[in-house]
């Protein structure tokens, strides 16, 4: 994969993080880090044409609890990190639908339990025969008292194209205006 | 004029939330989980002034629900809005087809989600 790609890749999801917990008022530093320990850990499979992925959001209770109790409306610790997950990828969705990679997606999952661990990215499917690009994009999330880890996994296959900035070719609507037939 | 509201999506933060932007409009909000629990409250309340609809949902998404509702000709005029994370235009235009009048995409913006409703509603309202 070409860097320029890959800093592409990496500008996308850290846009989508950012305005992720902004849209809901939280002062958030996205930066460099990969899954460690942690209670809870969300999962979202999506698809595209020549491209396949996971994201996967990560924290602990008293950080879930915080972004709970200061949301309006936000009525649980699983519910509401299954719903950030799914709002986090939606934003994805977009933003590569604006660079030509039209993106369906699952549900997502939660899992809860006690210092959970997660694989480094680049151990995961060490050793396949393959033609699959693998990138796993680690961000950590300095948001309410703690972090949230996000990571974003990809396989790419040999086709794969994501338009430049420049070059954007898809137009999505804004979040939140309503549009009425 | 009915004064019940339906809100589906497999969320309950989202289902509270759309329900706090409506509180001002003194409608009951009525709650269903996925698009087969939407089915069996539009079946049994047939005064509802408004649907509003996640697309994504286990067991039955939003399109799923919406083609079938818009199936039963008594449900033709009942407005149905979706609300979701998914902004394709593609499957924008594919629920336009299948009869919905509105679309929002998450996180919604409380007053301007009561504006439409209340257009919706009340045609020509804002």
């Amino acid at each position: 994969m070409q860097s320029e790609e890959l800093e592409w890749l990496h500008d996308i999801v850290d846009d989508a993080t950012q305005d992720l917990f902004s849209s809901y008022g939280f002062e958030c530093r996205v930066a460099e880090g990969r899954l460690q320990r942690c209670d809870l850990a969300t999962a979202l499979g999506f698809t595209a044409p020549d491209m396949s992925g996971s994201l996967s959001l990560a924290t602990d209770y008293p950080v879930a609890r915080t972004l709970v109790s200061k949301t309006p409306g936000a009525t649980e610790v699983e519910d509401w990190m299954a719903e950030l997950t799914n709002q986090l990828l939606g934003r994805l969705q977009r933003s590569f639908f604006r660079r030509g990679v039209a993106i369906s997606s699952g549900l997502p999952v939660v899992v809860q339990g006690a210092e959970l661990s997660v694989l480094d990215g680049a151990s995961c499917g060490a050793g396949l025969r393959t033609s699959l690009r693998r990138i796993s994009l680690d961000r950590a999330v300095h948001v309410a008292g703690g972090v949230v880890r996000v990571r974003v996994k990809l396989a790419l296959g040999e086709r794969f194209v994501l338009q430049s900035p420049d070059e954007a070719i898809g137009e999505c609507p804004p979040a939140g205006d309503p549009i009425l037939f | 004029m009915s004064r019940k509201i339906l809100v589906v999506d497999d969320s309950s933060s989202v289902r509270r939330q759309v329900q706090m932007a409506l509180a001002e409009t003194g409608f009951t909000v009525l709650e269903a989980s996925d698009g087969r629990e939407g089915i069996e409250l539009i079946e049994q309340h047939r005064d509802l002034a408004l649907v509003i609809c996640d697309v994504n949902m286990p067991r039955m998404s939003g399109l799923e629900m919406l083609e079938h509702v818009r199936a039963d000709p008594a449900n033709a005029a009942l407005p149905i809005v979706m609300l979701t994370t998914e902004g394709r235009p593609g499957l924008i235009q594919q629920a336009k087809r299948a009869g919905a009048r509105g679309w929002v995409i998450k996180p919604f913006k409380p007053h301007l989600l009561l504006a439409a409703v209340r257009k919706l509603i009340v045609p020509g309202g804002g």
